[in-house]
């Protein structure tokens, strides 16, 4: 055993290049929506901008390069100690459609406890046109790439953590935008 | 939508008198469930618990068997593929992923992801037998029809190994694109096709000359690759499309929008259409190999992945 884990150290040492992409065998996924009485279309304009993630209030600042354009990217600063960040990048964009999908690029997995992850929102209307639905769903891998995680890198930690923004996020943005009407 | 047993019956009967009558068994990771599609008329069967995140699925034709991984709970279950029912566990491994079996339906194989081995199973005897290290995180395997040759995409060291299982030795290791997932073989075993989840391309492998001799781009993360009349079909995850290309001049061909992240791929057994297996979406599709449309739909529980060959060939 004891050479075994010492073949493993040098070999993850060696190889930290590829280990960005490493990550556990089964991938999880949350799927969160909001019921928002407004058009659709004007919850769309909120969040249409990929540069502008200033509707997620976990986002202090953004700094954006490509606009909505495939391969443009947004790089993160939240509000938390030390000023953690995400680098995101578009990876689809249907206006027509009201949705994009984006994939995190970078993230300490301390700060987001995720690995590959890559998230779709869309915005559809309502029936009777008055209101809208706003869906934000996600797949992703636990933060821990190995087997056996510590508690704080588990799938329910991973989960947890996603579900905890996409919750807050609609709800923040449900809040602004019909306390806005 | 628990399968209604009156349904299963009428499933099972309607198989029985069809010329085909395959049967799907899809690994649905986040369920921690097999869902069972009758492929003629695309219905759902079945859905069997099966814990530990099952993933990867494998099928003894003959033996109607479906051997699947569950990576998180470090094992291997068996099902009994006409009665849709667990009849046996084995443990292997610390993060049993790809699987596959020779026609002969023994041994089985299991990629173990975090080990970096493959391992040799005795489902008989129900017992490991045998284990060889390949390279980092391997992840799809594919075997030849004769079983005499084993091939492992190793994702994290771009590379396949190919494996003598007499012997359970790598007799030769094939640098590829970046980040091989899924691996297939040629009918005539010839070639290879990895997935190259890192380069968004398919490298395609002589395995006599023991080189790549070709890459097809496709789209954003493919997974796995399949083959049917003539074409071969590329899961691709984050662009929510199967790329299709000419197996004889590698051309591309066209892109088939389907779900959302799709992933496992096969084709029918008539070689007329492929079965797209899609993660985000919960759906199993068929498309038609030629027209390369969508021709039906059917939902799989939560979370489905097979990864694998999962097409059971009802005899």
């Amino acid at each position: 055993m004891l050479k075994r884990f010492s073949h493993v150290s040098v070999a993850v040492i060696s190889l930290l290049p590829a280990l960005a992409m490493a990550h556990g065998p089964s991938r999880l996924k949350v799927s969160e929506s909001v019921d928002i009485a407004i058009p659709a279309d004007k919850v769309w304009a909120r969040i249409s901008a990929f540069a502008d993630a200033s509707w997620i209030p976990v986002v202090a600042k953004s700094e954006a390069t490509g606009g909505n354009e495939p391969g443009a990217t947004r790089h993160l600063i939240l509000k938390a100690d030390g000023s953690p960040t995400i680098d995101e990048e578009l990876v689809s964009y249907d206006a027509a459609a009201m949705s994009y999908k984006y994939k995190i690029k970078l993230v300490d997995p301390k700060v987001f406890p995720v690995n590959n992850y890559a998230s779709t929102i869309t915005v559809s209307a309502s029936e009777d046109g008055k209101g809208s639905k706003v869906e934000w769903h996600a797949g992703f891998y636990r933060g821990y790439p190995n087997n056996d995680p510590p508690p704080e890198l588990n799938d329910d930690a991973s989960e947890a953590a996603v579900t905890k923004l996409y919750q807050d996020s609609l709800q923040a943005l449900k809040k602004s935008l019909e306390g806005g009407h | 939508m628990a399968p209604r047993p009156a349904l299963i019956v009428a499933a099972l009967l309607f198989a029985g008198h069809a010329e085909a009558g395959d049967f799907a068994f899809v690994p649905a990771q986040v369920a921690n469930r097999v869902s069972v599609i009758a492929l003629d008329s695309m219905s759902r069967v079945a859905d069997i618990p099966v814990a530990g995140k099952p993933a990867g699925v494998a099928i003894a034709q003959q033996a109607g068997r479906a051997y699947v991984t569950s990576p998180e709970g470090k094992f291997v279950t068996i099902l009994d593929t006409a009665t849709q029912a667990v009849v046996g566990r084995i443990t292997v491994g610390s993060g049993p992923l790809g699987i596959a079996v020779p026609p002969s339906g023994a041994p089985v194989y299991v990629a173990d992801w975090y080990e970096h081995r493959v391992y040799a199973i005795d489902p008989v005897r129900r017992a490991v037998i045998g284990s060889v290290a390949v390279g980092h995180s391997p992840s799809g395997l594919a075997i030849t029809a004769d079983g005499h040759r084993l091939l492992s995409a190793d994702r994290d060291d771009d590379q396949i190994s190919v494996i003598d299982t007499d012997s359970m030795t790598v007799r030769a290791v094939i640098k590829v694109g970046t980040r091989p997932f899924g691996i297939t073989l040629s009918a005539d075993g010839r070639r290879a096709y990895t997935a190259n989840v890192g380069s968004n391309d398919v490298s395609v492998i002589d395995l006599g000359a023991q080189s790549v001799i070709g890459t097809v781009k496709v789209g954003d993360r493919p997974y796995a690759v399949a083959f049917a009349s003539g074409r071969g079909f590329v899961t691709n995850q984050y662009a929510g499309t199967v790329s299709v290309f000419d197996e004889k001049t590698l051309a591309a061909l066209s892109t088939v929008t389907v779900g959302d992240y799709p992933e496992g791929i096969e084709a029918a057994a008539d070689n007329r259409s492929v079965y797209v297996v899609n993660w985000e979406s919960n759906t199993l599709l068929r498309i038609d190999a030629n027209t390369l449309k969508v021709t039906a739909r059917a939902e799989t529980a939560d979370g489905p992945r097979g990864f694998g060959k999962f097409v059971w060939h009802r005899p």
